[in-house]
């Protein structure tokens, strides 16, 4: 008997070890997991030979140790943008048209629920349950853009609106012909019951970008999507650039700072406005006349992106405008080059100064900032070294720490999740 | 290159008559048919052939003098015949009785020539495909049964497929024709078109590839032989499946005995609707929310029509010529793209045309000058004429339908493309052996070729197109081969050197201005190794080889399809040293025979070319740094009498990226399945039913292991993407009458109807009938 009972809980014993031991081990166990877990999650784009591997991770902390896509995260379809809101994560496919919701529970990244679209070019958050993702006409022939309502929460499209971002763009080409340019939208704010879409012109088939003399903004009512105008100005040259630049800078009061960048790097076939900083006053639907950052003047440099911090204070990405000087180096602000340097922008000062703690570096599609408690999150990237590092900026000090080691390309998102 | 090749035909062509003769001859019974099968051996040596289907043999190394040649076979009484050889000879018809004992206590001794192939000192797996022609199957069904091949088909008919044989993929495994390389043959005329009626052995070299094949496959070679024995015969076939898949095949050849001219006709036609069910799709539902339903639906836009003709016109068995014969191939085919390389991005307007003309060169002669001296020579021209449309402004969904996009790109590409494009190849290949006795052969090969790219796309007015300018790929590799033979052909071993020189001249796109610009490499490569077998006993086999070789890249590996593969001109050679063990088992009873073979083989690649498809729609070729791949696989198999056959074959594979300055040292390669195993069995019945009958049944079931698209190192499993594990089983009947002459065979592939996939999870077809009718008539 004693016999038989040993063999039975031998038996059970066995079995039990078996069930265990083919059950998947990667799956969230939420007693393992913290509770109430607090940190990091992030777009890991970790190698470039397979072009597509991209991996979103998690991360208790930013400043130590190495963020790898090694035995975890998400494996993404290809190259992708990433975006949040709140605390949904999206990884939106750049090659398969494919955009994926994502959670966290208990420090573990899971899958909510995925939709399918035609084109996502750039994203904006417009409350609090959704985000706009508008669609560009690739390839020409056609100026239509999808104006996309993105609900987070489900996943799912609620509201697509078609209209040309803007539509009045002609160019004479060498031909003497007229051409329609499209207008490729950049950057997405909204405030109150206004979408403030930056754009750029741009010829759809060869990617020129003849017309560079003025800064554009459109505006579309909220929450219709209705295009009301486009409000413009000539003393500087577009806003933002391909890749959903951050370039709708909105500080404390909800005035908005524009960035042009008129930059050969930012993939502009032709420049001849100086690169700087246009505002518009919060709830206006023109320019500030008497506001113009002339950064390319007064400092040389180029501006190419940047992110509100507070005190009237942003973080940007500049490039040296004695080396931006010609198409040769088109899209050079894309990751081929060490190129970029990061300062920080006193908006009512006007003044810049860089933060000699960050290395020349490489650029990339996107630029994510991360502001966390008065300071700023960036992957640095060195085409020199190959290796690339979170940075932590301090823009009070303008200094800078270089903090976990980035085991891969480069970041293209950075969100922390509370 | 040239000077060197005539300066050692010069020196071979000086060396006076040492070699060793042959002697041909024909065994027929007692109505003057020939006899298959028998085995003929000189009495007191291992020297012994099996007769061909005609009954037709021909012994070599023979020496001058007096000789007993044994004839034996199967149901005939066995006879002796004394000869006195004075020159290279063909002997007077040799008529066997039938013997009263029928079918029992035979012992093989002589080896069929399947046998012969196998023992060769390179590692090679020869299907006997004589059971098989029975069968409806196509050669990639044949190959599927041979240990260390995964054969990953991405659909129906015509669809692409990669064939990949112990890690090596694709390119690296080189196919041939009667020694002749397929890879300029064009789409229309792939292995699957091949008839296996036509056949009469497959070669499947894993590793070292013999000097004879030329080329400079790195990973093996697949040779496959066609009958040419018989000098008149039809052969026609048809096959109905499901899809609306339909192939004919008409193959017939004339001999006028008077002269020997010799008239060959092959005309294939392959049409197939590939409209299988897809099932679990994703279909965005209409209320534009982008979710999707999950769906079952059948393939809408796969359609495949090819046609292909290949007249040949020549002469047998003159005194300047064995054979010596011109052709002309012709083919044609036409594809719709349902998607690219996964299930989410469907097309409904994507298709590629291709047209190649081929005119071709053979020629063979046996004791050339001198005994023992053989020459084979071939020479083809190819001209291909190929259109990828990608030129719709649609979106559409598995349903069929679609919407209108905003943006100009077409459905495929991120521009609309019309690309239309010539390909001219040039490929001359010779081959010389030399067997000074029955110790000493020599072997002496030479190909060169030629790959030439122009193209245009009509809809690219701004971006640069590809090859508007030509891209040309020159080649010439020579090789040189020892062969010993010691221990009465106990010991067998073979030096060899091959010397590899690549010059490509391509255009390559700027990265920062977008511009062509020229860009031109230049390889000299030299190669060796050797390979060695030793028989323990008669029935066991060792085999040894080590080879430093490489491997340039191919036209369609450096310059892509044209669609779905992009280009990569600046791929480099592939070098790799390649260690193989084998053991082979072949032992023969009176009623049972047991056959087993194990092989190892390791390697170290670097440069290694593979395809990287880890983009979801196109894919293209690059070079992993440094790879390290190991394979075991065994196979047994056990037959009884000619009532029934049980087979297995088990392949498990380790290919290890080997670049300790990646951040992903030591990881599996991706994309490539590791673990994979096939089961077979079979049963004859004679006379069932018409008299001279033969029925059989065929069973054979595939596992594939789950395998990872991407790196398997990253992310979490859970979340991963990959190919999941399949288990597919087939079943086939067969019925043949009239001596064989008349075949009928249906087929069910995927009883089951499981969902095997392959990439990206790319479904492959449900469950499919076909039936398949042949006749054959030959004289």
């Amino acid at each position: 008997m004693t016999t038989n009972k040993f063999n039975i809980w031998a038996l059970l014993a066995l079995l039990t070890i078996t069930t265990l031991s083919s059950c998947e081990t990667d799956e969230p166990d939420p007693e393992e997991g913290e509770e109430g877990w607090t940190g990091y999650v992030l777009g890991l784009r970790a190698t470039e030979g397979d072009a597509s591997a991209d991996y979103i991770v998690t991360a208790d902390d930013l400043m130590t140790g190495t963020i790898t896509s090694e035995g975890q995260g998400i494996e993404q379809a290809g190259w992708s943008y990433y975006t949040s809101l709140g605390d949904n994560y999206f990884s939106i496919g750049y090659t398969l048209n494919e955009c994926i919701g994502y959670k966290v529970d208990a420090g573990e990244l899971y899958l909510n629920s995925k939709f399918i679209f035609e084109r996502i070019d750039v994203v904006g958050e417009l409350d609090d349950e959704t985000f706009l993702a508008i669609g560009a006409p690739w390839g020409g022939g056609s100026y239509d853009c999808q104006l996309q309502v993105v609900n987070a929460e489900d996943v799912a499209i609620t509201n697509t609106v078609t209209h040309p971002i803007y539509e009045s763009f002609y160019f004479v080409d060498s031909l003497n012909e007229e051409v329609q340019l499209n207008a490729w939208p950049t950057s997405i704010y909204r405030a109150d019951d206004k979408v403030y879409i930056s754009l750029y012109p741009l010829h759809g088939t060869s990617w020129e970008t003849p017309v560079v003399d003025k800064a554009f903004v459109s505006v579309f009512s909220y929450p219709e999507l209705e295009y009301i105008k486009t409000f413009e100005d000539d003393r500087t040259s577009p806003i933002g650039y391909y890749g959903g630049q951050p370039s709708l800078v909105v500080d404390d009061e909800g005035d908005i700072f524009t960035i042009s960048s008129s930059s050969y790097f930012a993939g502009f076939t032709h420049v001849n406005q100086p690169s700087g900083i246009l505002k518009i006053n919060a709830g206006e639907t023109e320019f500030d006349e008497d506001y113009f950052f002339n950064v390319e003047e007064d400092y040389g440099y180029k501006i190419l992106n940047a992110k509100y911090v507070g005190n009237g204070k942003a973080v940007a990405r500049v490039s040296n405008a004695d080396e931006d000087i010609s198409r040769d180096y088109q899209w050079a602000a894309f990751g081929n080059y060490d190129v970029l340097k990061v300062v920080i922008i006193d908006l009512d000062a006007q003044t810049l100064t860089e933060v000699s703690d960050i290395p020349v570096h490489a650029g990339q599609y996107q630029t994510p900032y991360l502001l966390e408690d008065g300071k700023v999150y960036m992957s640095i990237r060195q085409n020199e070294t190959g290796e690339a590092y979170v940075y932590r900026i301090d823009p009070e000090t303008a200094t800078a720490e270089r903090g976990a080691e980035i085991d891969g390309i480069e970041l293209q998102g950075i969100f922390s999740h509370k | 290159m040239r000077p060197t090749f005539l300066f050692v035909l010069f020196l071979a062509s000086g060396i006076t008559a040492w070699g060793q003769m042959t002697l041909g001859g024909q065994v027929i019974d007692q109505s003057g048919v020939g006899i298959p099968g028998i085995t003929v051996q000189v009495k007191g040596s291992s020297n012994g052939v099996s007769t061909d289907v005609e009954g037709n043999f021909r012994l070599k190394n023979l020496s001058k003098g007096p000789m007993t040649l044994m004839f034996s076979g199967i149901g005939f009484q066995e006879q002796e015949l004394a000869v006195q050889l004075e020159k290279s000879s063909r002997i007077d018809p040799v008529k066997l009785k039938e013997s009263t004992t029928e079918l029992s206590a035979v012992q093989v001794v002589g080896k069929t020539e399947t046998a012969e192939v196998r023992e060769q000192p390179y590692a090679v797996s020869v299907v006997d495909v004589k059971p098989l022609k029975v069968q409806n199957l196509d050669v990639n069904q044949v190959l599927g049964t041979v240990s260390g091949v995964r054969i990953r088909e991405q659909g129906g008919l015509g669809s692409a497929f990669d064939f990949s044989l112990n890690g090596f993929t694709g390119k690296q495994v080189k196919f041939f024709l009667d020694g002749v390389p397929m890879d300029n043959f064009g789409t229309s005329l792939s292995l699957n078109n091949i008839p296996v009626n036509m056949i009469s052995g497959i070669e499947v070299y894993k590793g070292v590839v013999p000097v004879h094949l030329g080329a400079d496959a790195l990973g093996g070679a697949v040779n496959v032989t066609t009958d040419q024995n018989v000098s008149n015969f039809i052969n026609a076939s048809y096959s109905i499946g499901s899809f609306n898949t339909h192939r004919a095949s008409l193959l017939a050849r004339y001999t006028e005995a008077k002269t020997g001219l010799t008239f060959n006709a092959n005309l294939f036609y392959n049409y197939s609707d590939n409209n299988f069910r897809m099932r679990g799709v994703e279909v965005p539902r209409p209320d534009g929310s982008g979710k999707v339903d999950t769906v079952d639906v059948d393939r809408f836009h796969d359609a495949y029509v090819s046609k292909t003709a290949q007249l040949e016109i020549g002469v047998v068995n003159k005194p300047y010529a064995d054979r010596l014969f011109i052709g002309l191939i012709a083919s044609g085919n036409e594809k719709e793209i349902q998607t690219g390389l996964n299930m989410q991005d469907v097309f409904g307007e994507v298709t590629t045309e291709d047209k190649v003309l081929i005119p071709t060169l053979k020629y063979v002669k046996e004791d050339l000058f001198i005994p023992g001296l053989d020459l084979r020579a071939y020479g083809m021209l190819n001209h291909r004429e190929a259109i990828r449309i990608d030129t719709s402004s649609r979106t559409y969904n598995w349903y069929g339908e679609y919407t209108t996009r905003i943006n100009n790109a077409g459905e495929f590409s991120y521009n609309k493309s019309l690309f239309v494009f010539e390909d001219d190849s040039e490929l001359a290949t010779a081959n010389l052996s030399y067997s000074l006795n029955e110790h000493h052969s020599f072997s002496l090969n030479h190909t060169y070729s030629k790959f030439t790219r122009v193209g245009q796309d009509s809809m690219r007015q701004y971006s640069e197109v590809p090859f508007t300018t030509p891209n040309t790929i020159r080649k010439n590799i020579s090789g040189f081969a020892y062969n010993l033979s010691l221990l009465d052909g106990k010991w067998k071993t073979s030096f060899f050197t091959k010397l590899f020189m690549m010059n490509s001249n391509t255009q390559v796109e700027n990265e920062e201005s977008g511009e062509l610009e020229t860009y031109e490499i230049d390889f000299n490569l030299n190669g060796y190794g050797v390979a060695s077998t030793y028989f323990i006993t008669p029935w066991a086999q060792l085999k040894l080889s080590y080879e430093n070789t490489y491997r340039l890249p191919e036209g369609e590996e450096m310059f892509g399809n044209g669609l779905t593969v992009f280009p990569n001109t600046e791929l480099e050679p592939e070098q790799s040293d390649n260690y193989n063990v084998g053991f082979l088992v072949s032992k023969v009873y009176p009623e049972h025979s047991i056959r087993f073979e194990g092989n190892y083989l390791y390697r170290q690649a670097s440069n290694f070319i593979r395809l990287d498809a880890s983009q979801p729609r196109n894919s293209n070729y690059l070079n992993q740094a440094r790879v390290n791949l190991t394979s075991y696989e065994a196979g047994v198999k056990y037959t009884y009498k000619r009532l029934a056959n049980i087979g297995i074959n088990f392949t498990k594979q380790k290919n290890i990226n080997a670049d300790e300055s990646d951040r992903l040292y030591q990881d599996d390669l991706p994309n490539q399945p590791f673990l994979f195993w096939n089961a077979s069995a079979g049963f004859q019945f004679q006379n069932v039913g018409l008299p001279d009958s033969k029925l059989s049944f065929n069973w054979m079931t595939v596992f594939v292991d789950k395998f990872y698209w991407k790196w398997p190192s990253q992310g979490t499993r859970r979340y991963k993407y990959d190919i999941p594990s399949q288990l597919s089983h087939n079943l086939s009947v067969s019925y043949s009458f009239g001596q064989g002459q008349y075949n009928a065979s249906l087929a069910c592939n995927n009883i089951t109807n499981a969902v095997v996939y392959d990439n990206f999870a790319m479904q492959k077809p449900g469950r499919a009938f076909s039936l398949k009718l042949s006749y054959f008539l030959s004289k």
